[in-house]
């Protein structure tokens, strides 16, 4: 009786196993994605920046030396102090640990890069579908109303919608998630309007595939590549445009620790207090770096007609 | 007999050229049609008009005899099934995204096959048919040869059990080694599952091998048809002639009957 169980029981692959036998072809896909990205130093170096990016963002309060100058702390005794073993970075006019402020920093360039390159990408990648996918009538309209918006130079945009919206930060992320969408529709626009006419999309269609699942099998999943390497590099972009609305007073409002707004007020105290723009803008110059090459070694990896034309 | 599928003067316009005009064709139960003509003579279009992917100007299409020339989607129904196309270019017509198994399973799911069991059996059997092994059930487009891949394509439009295979050139972009194999498994499948098949196709040789009746295009128009052998050995349209004429043979000689076969087995289809 039990000679009769066992076989059965060797023959019924685990769930594991399964997977792995099923999963194979997307297994040696990834490692050779992975294989193609380690390949390039540039986007290695990316990768490390961009991970140091995030890790800095997940438990900067926990390592920072004073955690409580995040938010301006005032220890007049202590202001414009240079780098020293107490103050890596030095302190600012109101004595607060730069390091601190600059690691701090992290989270709300991060959250603000986020919410603007998801918010575009709310926006922008199911406008792009309709009309690439759809085409007609109402290609014509989503496409007129993006070249408008494209037509104008993004910054000063936001600009403009900040300044009527009144300054913050809260106003300059949600200006620059106005002007960013456009970039989006485009790029899928595109991409769908390519796929639409594949062969096995209409292969599909006479299988009597519907559109929602023609969108969801074929269209989207072939839309991933050039998505993730354009929002890659707009993390960047969308970090830099908001230290910039910053710098110029229109973003974040100092003591909010914010790089744009450090820099702004640190220019002040240029030359003879250098450290006080400079940490910060290191920071900004190495994470929109960073965010870049990231980028471009996944467009190398993931997209590689469009890298090469 | 009424045909499975066919076109009633049908027109098709795109700006002001017309690309088919008033073009009259049936596709009888378990027939093999050829349709052959240049490029640009419209064969692809009556095609994509016979799916239903393309809009016409005039003319009715039908199938079993009922008008589904606007038909919704949802009146469809019968054709989705019963009516399965190859492309010819198979590298175009596999999403570089599914693996084998899940575009073979892409029909199945439509028609709501669900139990995840029943489906794989399916799958494999269907590979089976065509000649390709279980280990291919998981790859990837990329990680099979153009001949493999057209034979996936021809499991995919066998999913469904269709009554009708609509190949639009399925060996043209195929080495003429493979070309022959591809022609050989469609002979089979044919007779396996008594299929009609309709065959578009710019060489007449090919279509000899697998068809029984040719229609001849042109320039939208349909300029001779009739049985193969006829057409082939006593074409009477002056194109026709030039198109058989255009088609290689050994030794340079006309293309006669079993002489074709011996050609196209010897030097490849073109």
């Amino acid at each position: 009786m039990s000679d009769a169980s066992l076989p059965a029981a060797t023959t019924v692959p685990s769930r594991l196993a399964r997977l792995r036998v099923e999963h194979a072809g997307t297994i040696r896909q990834a490692r050779f994605f992975a294989w193609t990205f380690a390949r390039s130093p540039s986007a290695m170096l990316g990768l490390v920046l961009v991970l140091a990016f995030i890790v800095l963002t997940a438990i900067g309060p926990w390592i920072v030396p004073y955690p409580e100058h995040a938010t301006g702390a005032v220890n007049l005794a202590n202001r414009l102090q240079p780098p020293s073993a107490a103050h890596w970075f030095g302190t600012d006019e109101m004595g607060s640990d730069i390091l601190t402020r600059v690691v701090i920093g992290t989270r709300t360039s991060f959250w603000i890069g986020a919410t603007i390159t998801g918010l575009a990408m709310l926006v922008g990648v199911p406008l792009g579908i309709a009309a690439g996918y759809f085409g007609g009538r109402v290609r014509s309209v989503i496409m007129r109303i993006t070249d408008v918006f494209l037509a104008v130079p993004g910054l000063v945009l936001a600009l403009a919608i900040v300044a009527s919206l009144g300054p913050g930060i809260l106003h300059g992320v949600l200006a620059l998630a106005i002007v960013w969408w456009p970039g989006y529709v485009r790029l899928i626009e595109a991409k769908a309007l390519t796929l639409r006419s594949e062969a096995y999309v209409e292969a599909a269609r006479t299988m009597g595939a519907s559109h929602a699942r023609i969108l969801r099998r074929h269209i989207l999943p072939n839309c991933i590549s050039p998505l993730v390497v354009k929002a890659s590099m707009d993390m960047g972009m969308a970090i830099l445009a908001a230290a910039s609305l910053g710098f110029i007073g229109l973003g974040a409002k100092p003591p909010a620790p914010e790089w744009g707004a450090m820099i702004a007020t640190g220019r002040t105290y240029m030359p003879d207090w250098w450290w006080y723009s400079v940490f910060p803008g290191v920071f900004i110059f190495l994470t929109v770096l960073g965010f870049n090459l990231f980028g471009d070694g996944l467009r190398d990896t993931l997209d590689r007609r469009s890298s090469r034309g | 007999m009424i045909p499975l599928l066919a076109v009633e003067d049908v027109t098709v316009r795109f700006g002001d050229f017309a690309a088919v005009s008033d073009v009259s064709l049936a596709l009888m139960p378990g027939a093999a049609l050829g349709l052959v003509g240049e490029s640009g003579s419209g064969k692809s279009t009556l095609l994509r008009v016979l799916l239903r992917l393309q809009a016409v100007a005039s003319g009715r299409v039908l199938m079993d005899g009922a008008d589904i020339t606007t038909a919704r989607e949802g009146g469809l129904r019968a054709l989705r099934r019963d009516v399965q196309v190859v492309f010819q270019n198979p590298h175009s017509a596999l999403n570089p995204r599914l693996s084998v198994h899940d575009s073979v399973a892409e029909p199945l799911q439509i028609q709501g096959v669900s139990n995840r069991q029943q489906m794989r059996d399916r799958i494999t059997g269907l590979l089976d048919d065509v000649g390709l092994g279980e280990q291919f059930l998981w790859r990837f487009p990329h990680e099979l040869s153009g001949g493999q891949k057209q034979r996936v394509c021809i499991a995919r439009a066998l999913a469904t059990r269709p009554r009708a295979l609509l190949l639009d050139e399925p060996t043209s972009a195929l080495d003429v080694s493979v070309q022959a194999q591809i022609i050989d498994l469609l002979r089979r499948l044919r007779q396996q599952h008594n299929l009609a098949f309709l065959f578009i196709s710019h060489n007449l040789a090919v279509v000899q091998l697998l068809c029984e009746e040719v229609a001849v295009l042109r320039q939208g128009v349909i300029v001779e048809r009739g049985a193969v052998k006829q057409v082939l050995h006593a074409p009477q349209n002056p194109y026709t002639q030039a198109l058989i004429a255009s088609v290689l043979s050994p030794g340079g000689s006309r293309l006669s009957g079993p002489a074709v076969c011996e050609g196209v087995r010897a030097f490849g289809i073109h």
